[in-house]
């Protein structure tokens, strides 16, 4: 038990004392999430723009409509062409602009929404398009009330909000199916790009570690352990622990960090963590075999960190697999570690499961990264022994 | 030979062929408590598979490894606590400080705490690093780096330290403190078995040494017993102010003298037996010539040499 902890120890201390370690293992992580967080998470109100020039009481309806969800502010903007504009650059997710055509009885009041390309914008244009309708048809009640009664259009106006008054009361509500529990919670959203975060660093730092066990190699040290009353398991498993621990290191810096200092609420701790364990071994096994089967330093770090960051892209680490065509989504499930933890993190993160959701991941994972590391011992094992 | 007579290594019979090369030829001898012993031979005489058999990293086709009456054996760890090994190449952490190296090897055979902290100090202070032992092994000269080497493999109080080539390419300097250590280890009662192809190494360190060549141990014995094999004799040369062909006849005279010649510049070349105990007489028969005696030179013969006749070629580099 020496031996396996006094490798585990020098794996570390070799990797502390690596001053960029510090950087790539805590800072750089930390870092995006909270960059990725700001720029998607922050906020979830939705920013509009309006051009009004008309006034009337169909589009005040339409902007109270708005302001009574409480999930959106519009701001007064002078013109169509600055509305186009901001929504074109991302600065508002939408607006709607109102002209006016016809004259006397065939005036209409024309109320054009300018969408985005976030699509945040469109549960509010059902809302405006609504009360637009509901704007429409009180207007075409007064004009029927006033031209069948001969009352003035006060007088007819009073009768219709009295009629409709007197009716069953209808109150609006919306629900999009997958995103609401984001909408409740910004969190939630922070909490996703974290965990793609997580995946990605875990799996990365878990290959960049393989050159250490290389080097150890090629630095004669192996083989003077071997000439040391330690055996070849006893080497193997020093190895594959200290492969495990840096990525495990990895994930607290991440779930530790983002939950403290971010307030991310990760719903369910304990599937995120075994998640997370799980991912460990995947990158630990894999780390292990590019670090014995490689040949030079340079060759080990510059396919770690190829397939470090091709994999996380093709697992939905640098965008959601939700996004992804049929095919992509069924290749990243084949190919990639990642694609199986970030989709049990959005089951739990976005659609709001429970532990159990995690479960089918966190078992394949685990599978998998117990596979490699047997595959990896016994490459490591025939190397050691042929020392 | 320790207390109740056993040495501390004892290989018997060892062969080791890699496809058509025979490394290691029937290779056998022994080492007692204390002793250093010289394992000699040019690059490429077999020296490091047979070190590697005997810390038991490589398996032998035939013959056996026994340290402080434990086998050796490539699959078991047993008896390798009684061996140091100092690989020939460095094999250390450039990335570790000289003190965290040593806390990792110490860790390795089983020392912690206090004793691995005491030791470390004392193999720290044996091999003069002491004041920079919390540095980056990789900021080390070339020669510190051997030093800190060397101690990993001292570091465990082995009863046998195995040292394979430990002064290659280094200066003069470190060459020399890493010599001393070793010579100390001697002192202290450490068994030491020296490969080198450095002759002068050899005779400076070892009480008995064995040439190698062609994975084949061609001699064994003490330095003078490996030279009175060979036939050679010591040669004394004699400056002389007066008559050289009266004072060679002189020389030639003396006991234990098989041959005497002299040159044209006043110089006499006398090849005479075990010369330090028969240098006085032989000065005085050529003093009773009449002659000045100027200047006296005793050349003994080396295991240079002894390993040119053995090998029947110079040692290669």
């Amino acid at each position: 038990m020496n031996a396996v902890l006094a490798i585990i120890a020098a794996n570390l201390r070799r990797m502390r004392n690596d001053r960029s370690n510090i950087f790539f293992v805590v800072v750089l992580p930390l870092l995006i999430v909270v960059t990725l967080g700001l720029a998607f998470g922050g906020d979830t109100n939705v920013k509009l723009g309006v051009v009004d020039p008309v006034r009337n009481t169909a589009t005040r309806d339409v902007r109270a409509a708005i302001s009574g969800t409480d999930e959106a502010a519009a701001e007064t903007l002078p013109d169509t062409s600055r509305l186009r504009h901001d929504v074109a650059r991302g600065v508002l997710d939408g607006g709607w602009y109102v002209t006016r055509s016809g004259a006397g009885d065939d005036e209409t009041t024309v109320i054009t929404w300018v969408s985005g390309t976030t699509g945040n914008d469109i549960p509010m244009q059902n809302v405006a398009m609504s009360a637009a309708r509901v704007a429409s048809d009180r207007a075409e009640a007064v004009r029927i009330v006033t031209r069948t009664t001969g009352a003035d259009p006060a007088a007819a106006t009073r009768a219709v909000d009295r009629a409709s008054a007197s009716g069953p009361r209808v109150e609006r509500a919306t629900t999009t199916v997958g995103s609401d529990k984001a909408n409740e919670d910004s969190t939630s959203i922070r909490a996703v790009l974290a965990g793609s975060q997580l995946s990605l660093f875990i799996f990365l730092t878990s290959l960049m570690g393989a050159s250490s066990l290389l080097t150890s190699r090629q630095y004669g040290v192996t083989r003077r352990t071997r000439a040391a009353p330690v055996s070849v398991p006893q080497i193997i498993a020093g190895e594959a622990l200290s492969r495990y621990i840096v990525a495990i290191i990895q994930a607290a810096v991440i779930l530790l960090g983002s939950t403290l200092f971010f307030g991310i609420d990760w719903h369910s701790p304990l599937a995120v963590i075994l998640l997370c364990a799980a991912m460990a071994l995947v990158g630990s096994g894999i780390a292990m075999i590019l670090g014995t089967l490689g040949r030079s330093e340079q060759q080990v770090n510059a396919i770690s960190l190829l397939a470090g960051l091709a994999l996380a892209a093709l697992g939905g680490s640098m965008q959601p697999l939700e996004f992804f065509p049929d095919v992509m989504r069924t290749v990243a499930f084949c190919v990639t570690p990642h694609a199986w933890m970030n989709n049990a993190l959005w089951r739990i993160l976005i659609d709001g499961k429970g532990f159990s959701a995690a479960v089918p991941a966190i078992l394949v994972l685990s599978a998998a990264g117990l596979v490699l590391i047997a595959v990896a011992s016994r490459l490591l094992a025939r190397r050691l022994r042929a020392m | 030979m320790d207390a109740d007579g056993a040495p501390t290594l004892v290989v018997e019979g060892l062969c080791k062929t890699f496809g058509d090369l025979q490394a290691v030829r029937d290779v056998s001898f022994t080492i007692a408590p204390g002793e250093t012993f010289g394992l000699l031979g040019p690059n490429g005489a077999g020296k490091t598979t047979a070190i590697s058999m005997i810390c038991g990293l490589l398996d032998p086709d035939a013959g056996s490894v026994t340290v402080c009456d434990t086998p050796i054996r490539i699959g078991s760890t047993k008896g390798r606590r009684h061996i140091g090994y100092v690989p020939q190449e460095l094999a250390i952490y450039p990335d570790m400080s000289g003190r965290d190296n040593l806390r990792f090897f110490a860790r390795l055979y089983g020392i912690r705490g206090a004793a691995a902290k005491t030791r470390i100090d004392a193999v720290l202070d044996v091999v003069g690093l002491a004041d920079r032992a919390d540095d980056v092994a990789k900021e080390y000269s070339g020669g510190m780096q051997r030093r800190l080497n060397i101690a990993a493999g001292m570091l465990h109080q082995p009863s046998l330290l195995i040292l394979d080539e430990p002064t290659v390419g280094i200066d003069p300097q470190s060459r020399n403190a890493i010599l001393q250590a070793v010579a100390n280890l001697g002192d202290e009662g450490m068994s030491v078995l020296y490969t080198t192809h450095y002759m002068e190494e050899a005779e400076r360190l070892c009480r008995r040494v064995s040439i190698m060549d062609h994975g084949v141990i061609l001699a064994t014995g003490t330095r003078r017993e490996l030279i009175a094999t060979v036939g050679e004799h010591d040669t004394v040369g004699i400056t002389i102010v007066g008559d050289p062909a009266a004072a060679a006849t002189a020389a030639a005279s003396a006991p234990g003298v098989t041959e005497a010649s002299h040159a044209a510049d006043n110089r006499i070349d006398v090849v005479v037996d075990a010369a330090s105990a028969r240098l006085p007489d032989l000065l005085q028969r050529i003093a009773a010539t009449g002659v000045t005696i100027q200047e006296v030179e005793v050349r003994e013969p080396s295991l240079d040499t002894v390993f040119l006749h053995v090998t029947g070629t110079a040692l290669r580099d």
